[in-house]
C-alpha cells in the first residue's frame, strides 16, 4: 500500500515532467499559436488584446500555469485545420487506437508466452532453434513492411480481409497482426531467457529435493517466478505499441489516434500533435506506474525497496 | 581489443557466423553501388514504367520506370550512413551520461537515471515524431531525432557497468597516482565497458535503420528521389494491386540488412558479453 | 553392517564444449542406518556432483553414464521419474550450501514447507501446524510468526533452519547435506553443526554429509570418505582418518586445519591446484601435488585397498599399485 503511493507519487512527478518540456517544445515551434489562429488580416492592437487574453504577455511560468490548468480541465485548443477542438478530435480515435494496440498486446501474448516456454523447456533442442530464429526474423521486420504484405496476400490476392479503413472488427484482423508479429519476439525471448534463468535457481532444485512432482515445479516455482517480469513487461510494452500504432494505422489507414497524429504533423497542426502526444505520455506514465504496483503485488523483494 | 580467442569461438557461433556475411554483402553493395547497379537511381525509362521483374530489370520498376534493383543497391548507402550517424550520436550521449552518473553517484545519478528512465520508458517513434515535429522533415533531423531519443539503453548499461568497476583496485590506484576524474572515467573505466558498448551498437544500428526507414515511409525523412527504402515502399503502396513488387523488395532489402546486423549482434552479445540483457 | 545406501562404481561426466569432464569417475560407498558419513574434498572434486547423483538431478550437461545406487536395495539408476519423486523427500531429502538462494523468495517460508508436508495427504490446517513444530524442533524463534515471513526477512541462519525444517518434514531415512554450513557465519555455524547432530539421535535418520572443511568433519562424522579429482582416496571411520591419515592428501587436509579454534580449516591452503579433469594427470591424480610421490605414482593408478579393517586408502606408499 506504501509503496503504491509512493509510486503514484512519483507517477505524477514524472507527468509534471513531461508537462514542462511539451511546453517548451510548444514554445520552441515555429510560429506563436495565435498569430496561426488569427491569421495575417488582423491588427496589431487585436493580436495583443488576444495575446492579453490568452495570457501570453505574461512570463514564462505564468503562461505554462494558465496552459496546465487548461489542459487538465481537457482544453487542448483548437485544431487549426479542422477548426474543432482538439479534445473532440482524439475522443473520435482513442478507442479506436486502444481497441487495436490492446487487442495486439493480449494477442502478442497469446502467441509469445506458449512459444517461449516451449523454447526454454526444450533448451537447445531443434524446436528451440527453430523458435529463436523466428523471433529474430520478426523482429527485425519494418511493421509498415509486414503491413502490406499482408495486405498484398490477404486483401488483394486472396481478396478475403478489407484492405483499410474501418468496417466491423474483420478489418482488424489485418492491422492487429501487423502491430503484434515483430513485436512478440521480444515477449517471447523474455519468456524464455526468464524461464532458463529460474530453471537454473538452486529453490528449483530444492522443490525438486523435497519430492514436489515435476509439473508442481514447473507450474508453482519456475512459471510463478519466471513470468514476474513478463507479467510487468505487459504493461510497459502498452505505449511502445501506441507509438508502433502511427505506422500502422497510416499503413491501413485505421481510424484512430495514431494516423492522426501523423497527419497532423504533415500539416504542422501543432494543437493537435501537442496533445496526441501529451496523452501517449499520460498513458505511458499511467502503464508504467501499473507494472511497477503490479511487479509489487507479485515480488515481496520489491515491495521493500524503493 | 581483439584477440584469437574471441575470433575462434566467433567461428563457431552460427549466427556471428551469418550476420557478419549478410553485414559485409551489405558493405559491398554500398562501396560498390555504381558498379553493382545496371543503371543510376533516378534514370527513368519513360517506356518501361511499372515493368514486373524481368532480366532486363532484374526487380521490376517503379511508376517513373526506374529500376527497383538499382535503387535498392544505391539505397544501402542511406541505410548505412543513416544507421551509423545515428549509433554515433547515441553512443557519445548515452555513454558520456552513464559514464557521469555511474562514476559520481549521488544527485548527479538520481538526475541522469531520472532523465534516462523517462526517455526509456516513453515510445521511442512518438518522442522522435516529437522531435521532427519540433524540427521538421528530412533526412538529417531524423537522424538527429532518433538518436536522441534511443541513447537511453547506452547510459543504462554504462552506468551499471561504471558504478561496478569505480572502486576496483586498478582504478584506485588511478586515483592514488592523481589521475583527474575525467581521465580515469576515459582511460579507466570506458575501455572495461567496450564489450557491452560493441555489442549494444551493433543491435542499434539495425534499430536505428528500421526507425529511419519508417521516418521515411510516413514522409517526413529521406524526400524523394532519394532511393531510401522506406520512402520507396510508400511510393509503392498506391500500386500494390498492379505492381506489387515496388514494396516489396525494398522491404525485403530492408529486413535482410537488418536480420543480419541483429545476427552479427546477438552472435557478438554471446561472444563478448553472455550475461548482457538487451 | 546393514547399509541403507549403496554406492557402487559411480560414474558422472559432464559433456562441455571444451571436453569430457569426468567429474565423478567409479566411487563405492556404503552408508549405514543413523549413521553420518563424510565426503570431503576441495571444490571440484566430485563430492556435489555425487550428491546430486544420488537426487537424480545431476544438472545439464552432466549425466550418469555408469554404477549402481542401491537405496534400501533398490537401484535409483533404473528407477522411472515417478519413483523418484516418489522417493525425493520422503526417503531421501537435500539441504543446499546456499540457504540465500535455496529458498524461493515469491512464498512465505511457511508455505514452503507446508508444500513438501502436504504430498503426503495431510490436509492444509495440519500441515501449518506441523511447519510451525518443525521450525520450534530446529529452533527457530517465534516459529508462528517466522512462518509468515518471506526468504529475504530472515537471516542465513535463519533460512538454512527452514530448509533443515523443510528437508525433516517428510521424515526421509537419510539426508544428503551438501556444504550446509559453508555460507554461514562461524557462530551460526556452530549452532547448525549442534542441530544436525541432535536430529540424527532424535530422528535416526542417516546423513550424507558434504562439506571441504575438516572442522565440520571432525565434529559431526562417523565415518570419512575423502575424494580427490572424481575418486575417493581414502575411506576410514573418524578416528583411523584422524590419528591415522594415511593418503597424502588426507595429512595435508588435516595439517591444513589451524590447530587452536579447529573450525576454520580451509583447504585452499594447501600447495597446488585442482586438476582439470578432461586431461587428468596420468597414473595417481594427486601425483603433481605430492610431497611423498614415486616413480611409479606419474604412471600406474594406484586401487583402493583395505590396510586395516574398515580403513581403505588408493595409494603407492601402501601397496596400491596391486590391482
Amino acid at each position: 500500500m506504501e509503496y503504491t503511493i509512493k509510486r503514484l507519487i512519483i507517477g505524477i512527478f514524472i507527468v509534471l515532467a513531461v508537462t514542462v518540456i511539451l511546453f517548451g517544445i510548444m514554445h520552441a515551434m515555429p510560429g506563436d499559436p495565435i498569430e496561426l489562429l488569427a491569421g495575417e488580416r488582423v491588427s496589431p492592437e487585436r493580436i495583443a488584446q488576444l495575446k492579453a487574453q490568452w495570457g501570453l504577455d505574461k512570463p514564462m511560468y505564468i503562461q505554462y500555469f494558465y496552459w496546465l490548468s487548461r489542459i487538465i480541465r481537457g482544453d487542448f485548443g483548437t485544431s487549426m485545420v479542422t477548426k474543432l477542438p482538439v479534445i473532440e478530435l482524439i475522443k473520435a480515435r482513442l478507442p479506436y487506437t486502444l481497441l487495436l494496440t490492446g487487442s495486439a498486446l493480449i494477442v502478442q501474448y497469446i502467441i509469445a508466452i506458449p512459444l517461449g516456454l516451449l523454447a526454454a523447456l526444450k533448451w537447445n533442442s531443434k524446436i528451440d532453434r527453430i523458435v529463436v530464429t523466428l523471433s529474430i526474423v520478426l523482429w527485425s521486420m519494418p511493421n509498415f513492411w509486414l503491413g502490406v504484405l499482408l495486405m498484398i496476400i490477404f486483401g488483394i490476392k486472396l481478396n478475403l480481409l478489407p484492405l483499410s479503413g474501418y468496417s466491423g472488427l474483420k478489418s482488424l484482423i489485418l492491422p492487429l497482426l501487423t502491430l503484434s508479429l515483430p513485436s512478440l519476439a521480444g515477449t517471447l525471448r523474455l519468456t524464455r531467457s526468464e524461464v532458463l534463468e529460474v530453471l537454473r535457481e538452486d529453490y528449483v532444485l530444492t522443490a525438486y529435493a523435497k519430492g514436489l512432482p515435476k509439473y508442481k515445479v514447473l507450474i508453482k516455482h519456475v512459471l510463478r517466478n519466471a513470468l514476474i517480469p513478463v507479467t510487468v513487461m505487459f504493461f510497459l510494452y502498452l505505449p511502445w505499441l501506441i507509438g508502433g500504432s502511427v505506422i500502422v494505422e497510416t499503413v491501413f489507414a485505421w481510424p484512430g489516434m495514431g494516423r492522426l497524429l501523423w497527419k497532423s504533423i504533415t500539416v504542422q497542426d501543432y494543437a493537435v500533435v501537442q496533445a496526441i502526444i501529451f496523452i501517449i505520455a499520460l498513458l505511458t506514465v499511467i502503464s508504467n506506474t501499473i507494472g511497477d504496483i503490479v511487479s509489487a503485488v507479485l515480488d515481496p523483494r520489491i515491495r521493500e525497496s524503493l | 581489443m581483439v584477440n584469437f580467442d574471441i575470433l575462434r569461438s566467433g567461428s563457431k557461433n552460427i549466427s556471428f557466423k551469418l550476420g557478419g556475411m549478410i553485414f559485409l554483402s551489405v558493405i559491398v553493395m554500398a562501396i560498390f553501388a555504381p558498379l553493382i547497379a545496371p543503371y543510376s537511381y533516378d534514370e527513368m525509362h519513360i517506356s518501361d514504367i511499372l515493368k514486373p521483374p524481368s532480366s532486363k530489370y532484374l526487380l521490376g520498376t517503379d511508376q517513373y520506370g526506374r529500376d527497383i534493383f538499382s535503387r535498392i543497391v544505391y539505397g544501402s548507402r542511406i541505410a548505412l550512413k543513416v544507421g551509423i550517424l545515428v549509433v554515433i550520436i547515441e553512443t557519445v550521449i548515452g555513454i558520456s551520461l552513464g559514464l557521469l552518473a555511474g562514476y559520481y553517484g549521488g544527485k548527479v545519478d538520481r538526475i541522469i537515471s531520472f532523465i534516462t528512465d523517462v526517455f526509456w520508458a516513453m515510445p521511442p517513434l512518438v518522442l522522435a515524431l516529437a522531435v521532427v515535429t519540433l524540427l521538421g522533415p528530412g533526412l538529417t533531423n531524423v537522424m538527429i531525432a532518433i538518436a536522441v531519443v534511443s541513447w537511453a539503453q547506452f547510459t543504462r548499461v554504462v552506468r551499471a557497468k561504471t558504478q561496478s568497476l569505480k572502486n576496483m583496485p586498478f582504478v584506485e590506484a588511478g586515483r592514488a597516482i592523481g589521475e583527474s576524474d575525467i581521465s580515469i572515467m576515459l582511460r579507466y573505466i570506458l575501455p572495461n565497458t567496450m564489450g557491452a558498448i560493441i555489442v549494444l551498437s551493433t543491435l542499434a544500428l539495425p534499430s536505428a535503420i528500421l526507425s529511419t526507414t519508417a521516418m521515411g515511409f510516413l514522409g517526413l525523412g529521406a524526400q524523394p528521389p532519394t532511393p531510401d527504402w522506406g520512402v520507396m515502399l510508400s511510393e509503392g503502396i498506391s500500386y500494390i494491386g498492379t505492381a506489387p513488387w515496388i514494396s516489396i523488395f525494398p522491404g525485403l532489402a530492408i529486413v535482410y540488412t537488418v536480420l543480419g546486423f541483429n545476427l552479427l549482434g546477438e552472435g557478438l552479445r554471446d561472444i563478448l558479453d553472455p550475461r548482457l540483457k538487451v | 553392517m546393514k547399509a541403507l545406501l549403496s554406492v557402487k562404481d559411480l560414474r558422472v561426466n559432464f559433456y562441455t564444449s571444451a571436453g569430457i569432464v569426468k567429474a565423478v569417475d567409479g566411487i563405492s560407498f556404503e552408508i549405514a542406518k543413523k549413521e553420518i558419513f563424510a565426503l570431503v574434498g576441495e571444490s571440484g572434486c566430485g563430492k556435489s556432483t555425487t550428491a546430486l547423483a544420488i537426487m537424480r538431478l545431476v544438472p545439464y550437461p552432466g549425466k550418469i553414464v555408469g554404477g549402481k545406487i542401491l537405496f534400501k536395495n533398490k537401484n535409483l539408476l533404473e528407477a522411472t521419474g515417478e519413483e523418484m519423486t516418489q522417493i525425493r523427500g520422503k526417503e531421501i531429502s537435500m539441504i543446499f550450501q546456499n540457504p540465500l538462494t535455496s529458498l524461493n523468495p515469491v512464498y512465505r517460508v511457511g508455505h514452503q514447507v507446508a508444500e513438501a508436508i502436504v504430498l503426503d495427504n495431510i490436509p492444509k490446517r495440519k500441515a501449518w501446524k506441523k511447519v510451525i513444530e518443525l521450525f520450534k524442533n530446529v529452533k527457530i524463534p517465534d516459529a508462528e510468526e517466522r512462518a509468515y515471513s518471506y526468504p529475504h526477512e530472515l537471516s542465513g541462519g535463519m533460512r538454512q533452519r527452514v530448509m533443515i525444517g523443510m528437508m525433516i518434514s517428510r521424515e526421509p531415512s537419510l539426508i544428503i547435506a551438501d556444504e550446509p554450513t559453508t555460507a554461514l557465519d562461524v557462530t551460526i555455524q556452530a549452532q547448525i553443526i549442534k542441530l544436525l547432530s541432535e536430529l540424527r539421535d532424535t530422528l535416526e535418520t542417516s546423513i550424507l554429509l558434504i562439506t571441504h572443511d575438516f572442522g565440520v568433519v571432525a565434529e559431526l562424522a562417523d565415518r570419512i570418505a575423502v575424494m580427490y579429482a572424481g575418486k575417493i582416496v581414502e575411506m576410514g571411520n573418524v578416528y583411523q582418518i584422524f590419528e591415522n591419515p594415511l593418503h597424502p592428501y588426507t595429512g595435508m587436509l588435516i595439517d591444513a586445519l589451524p590447530r587452536i579454534t579447529k573450525k576454520e580449516g580451509r583447504l585452499e591452503e594447501i600447495p597446488g591446484s585442482v586438476p582439470n579433469l578432461i586431461n587428468p594427470p596420468s597414473g595417481c591424480r594427486f601425483h603433481p601435488r605430492c610431497p611423498l610421490k614415486k616413480e611409479v605414482c606419474s604412471t600406474e593408478e594406484p586401487s583402493l585397498v583395505e590396510v586395516e579393517r574398515g580403513h581403505f586408502v588408493a595409494c603407492h606408499l601402501y601397496g596400491g599399485g596391486k590391482a
